[in-house]
């Protein structure tokens, strides 16, 4: 194998572990706010799935990318704004209406996918044009750098400036810390006058957008068409990375960058020879949050009350 | 006249049924909506989907063998959240079952009805391990078990991706990524002769009973109550938490497993990523449905087999994707949570003060 062969492969997989990382990034970002309100939302998968679809399907209707993107938008927080209704009005458990969000994706994307099938002559829905990527100008022109953090699509840089803006909502503003507080002692919050479910749902709202913009990223970006289950797991990974970066914003990107570096890894394995069962890297990310989970148990951030319903009386 | 919204003390079994109902009658409307939407002849797609389900005795025997490892699944949920444990690993117990079983049932060649009972008893101990792994992990290193299950979904899944590609348990020569066909000799034996009705229904039905006799009438399922009900209060009378943890996640992922040997030796023989899909899953709806109650827990599952084996003939005979059936199921869920909420009030006339 030649030096040259190599150097391109290590810069593709470099560059292809940002690609990755984007909509992990997004999902889990928006769902550390979520959990930090002290909701559990397992519903992610879903959500990002619906999402996807949705992006697609407005795309292939408006040929707008932009409006499409809006869609998912709208859609994320749509079908975050069940979970809001069922688990903090209704108080019902949230991991089964997550679990029941995440079906109810699975299922209806997958019929009306089917569906929809009939109309095209193909036998396969049409493709669209794709996002351009976004070569920030003379930052992308620096050797190795250049491509590895500067040749990407719009949304793997938004989804990296959402972290610091992120980070200093939750912890250098006073909503911030409602939202925080939400997850610990949500009756110190309520005692005050500051109602309890408002916040939930504007955090709940929050991480639908965010999820939404992980789907429409799937679609609009990385492929060019709906594929049933294109998710793959990426929704779950988000609640996975949100636990091995131990609910904090820095650990949650650097798990995001090595879950993602490790498939980038997996995707080049087999190109570079590498012997490794490639389901041994992917289980990895899965093992490790179990691991994470015990090395926790005495400092974790997990929020006290995080999965529990605020019930007044 | 005004009305007033007041809590109910306990749900009663009448207003846990009525929900249930509430539930499905609504998600038939919302899934005729969504036919609807897509141009689909709305009545004619339900006519295909009651006749395939219960239409003539056929159907019938194939929605049993579709309801099996639902009720499995469904009895895991109903034991587990009972006590308020959590174990939302079925998809994968499902799989561990089936896999145990298959591994087991390829080392032994005893007389053909031990052979089925080890086979039997390899799917449940194939979920339990899994399932008890989960337990433990929660005793001893306080990992959180709705954390745990679904890591493993995924990892247990990735093992038989392994199992599969690297054609340990391929056949030589097969071109789908599955494992060798389940000798005759193997299979669950059919109970019924010129149907296929086969062993596991008369399992599931035995499951179901079982499960309801030991949390209705013994120790242990007033221990699961109690621990459900307050498990600070349990723990006073001496049930030991931990013990609880790793017991119950033991028996419910010993009965998805359960579920998954029984689909795979008697209607798949074969195991591939594909054919257990979504059974754990749907189990967990199943449960939640019947509101706990493993006879409840037999009724849905029947009613969510007759769907699955209605949706397969929907497709063939009004053209609509049997997907509707999966995405149904969800919606019912997400009703019943909803109508379970609302069933815990009632309205009571209130004379005006004025």
């Amino acid at each position: 194998m030649t030096e040259i062969f190599q150097e391109t492969i290590i810069i593709a997989m470099l560059a292809a572990t940002l690609r990755i990382a984007t909509p992990m990034l997004l999902a889990a970002i928006g769902e550390l706010v979520v959990q930090r309100a002290g909701i559990w939302n397992l519903g992610v998968e879903g959500t990002m799935l619906m999402s996807a679809f949705v992006a697609y399907s407005i795309t292939v209707a408006t040929d707008s990318l932009v409006i499409g993107l809006l869609g998912a938008i709208c859609a994320g927080m749509a079908m975050n704004m069940i979970l809001a209704l069922t688990a903090v009005t209704f108080k019902v458990n949230q991991f089964v209406t997550g679990l029941g969000i995440n079906l109810f994706a699975a299922g209806t994307t997958l019929f009306l996918h089917r569906q929809s099938l009939d109309k095209y002559s193909s036998g396969d829905t049409p493709t669209i044009s794709t996002f351009d990527k976004l070569k920030i100008p003379l930052l992308s022109e620096i050797p190795y750098l250049g491509e590895i953090l500067f040749s990407h699509y719009f949304l793997t840089y938004f989804a990296f400036l959402m972290v610091p803006f992120v980070w200093f909502f939750l912890y250098r503003t006073r909503y911030g810390l409602e939202i925080r507080s939400l997850g610990e002692n949500p009756l110190a919050l309520d005692t005050k006058g500051l109602s309890v479910s408002v916040r939930q749902y504007c955090a709940l709202a929050f991480g639908g957008a965010m999820t939404g913009l992980a789907g429409a990223f799937l679609v609009l970006a990385l492929t060019d068409r709906f594929i049933p289950g294109m998710t793959g797991g990426r929704g779950w990974l988000a609640v996975v990375i949100i636990i091995a970066g131990n609910w904090k914003p820095v650990p949650i990107v650097i798990a995001v960058l090595v879950f993602a570096a490790l498939e980038a890894f997996q995707l080049q394995a087999q190109g570079i020879g590498v012997q490794i069962p490639y389901q041994i890297l992917l289980a990895l990310p899965y093992v490790v949050a179990i691991v994470a989970m015990m090395g926790f148990r005495m400092r974790s951030e997990q929020p006290e009350q995080l999965g529990v319903p605020y019930h007044r009386e | 006249m005004r009305f007033k919204f007041e809590k109910r003390l306990t749900p009663t079994l009448l207003s846990s049924i009525f929900s249930t109902i509430i539930a499905v009658v609504l998600a038939i409307a919302a899934s005729a909506i969504l036919l609807w939407f897509v141009d689909v002849d709305v009545y004619e797609a339900f006519h295909a989907l009651l006749i395939g389900a219960f239409g003539d005795l056929e159907n019938i025997y194939g929605s049993l063998v579709k309801a099996v490892p639902l009720a499995f699944a469904g009895l895991a949920t109903g034991i587990a959240f009972r006590a308020k444990i959590w174990n939302i690993g079925q998809e994968g117990q499902v799989f561990a079952g089936a896999m145990m079983a298959y591994w087991v049932s390829s080392m032994i060649a005893l007389p053909w009805f031990l052979n089925i009972a080890v086979i039997i008893l390899a799917g449940f101990i194939g979920g339990a391990l899994l399932g008890a792994l989960s337990g433990i992990l929660k005793a001893k290193f306080k990992v959180d078990e709705i954390v745990s299950t679904v890591m493993l979904n995924y990892i247990i899944v990735f093992v038989l991706s392994y199992l599969l590609t690297s054609r340990l348990w391929m056949a030589p020569g097969e071109y789908y990524i599955q494992t060798a066909q389940i000798p005759e000799i193997n299979r669950l034996p059919i109970l019924l002769a010129g149907t296929n009705l086969h062993l596991g229904v008369l399992l599931a039905i035995v499951a179901v009973i079982a499960v309801h006799f030991v949390l209705t009438k013994t120790t242990f399922g007033y221990e699961i109550r109690a621990f459900g009900s307050n498990s600070e209060a349990a723990r006073f009378r001496g049930i030991n938490p931990n013990r609880m943890f790793v017991l119950v996640l033991m028996i419910s992922g010993g009965l998805a497993g359960l579920g998954g040997a029984a689909q795979s030796f008697g209607v798949d023989f074969r195991i591939s990523q594909n054919f257990l899909l979504g059974l754990g899953s749907t189990g967990i709806i199943v449960g939640v449905i019947a509101g706990l109650r493993p006879l409840g827990i037999g009724v849905a599952a029947l009613l969510f087999g007759g769907m699955s084996q209605g949706g397969l003939f929907m497709q063939v005979m009004a053209d609509v994707s049997s997907a509707i059936v999966s995405s149904m199921q969800a919606i019912i869920l997400i009703f019943f949570l909803c109508s379970s909420f609302l069933s815990r009030y009632r309205f009571t006339r209130i004379q005006p003060d004025d």
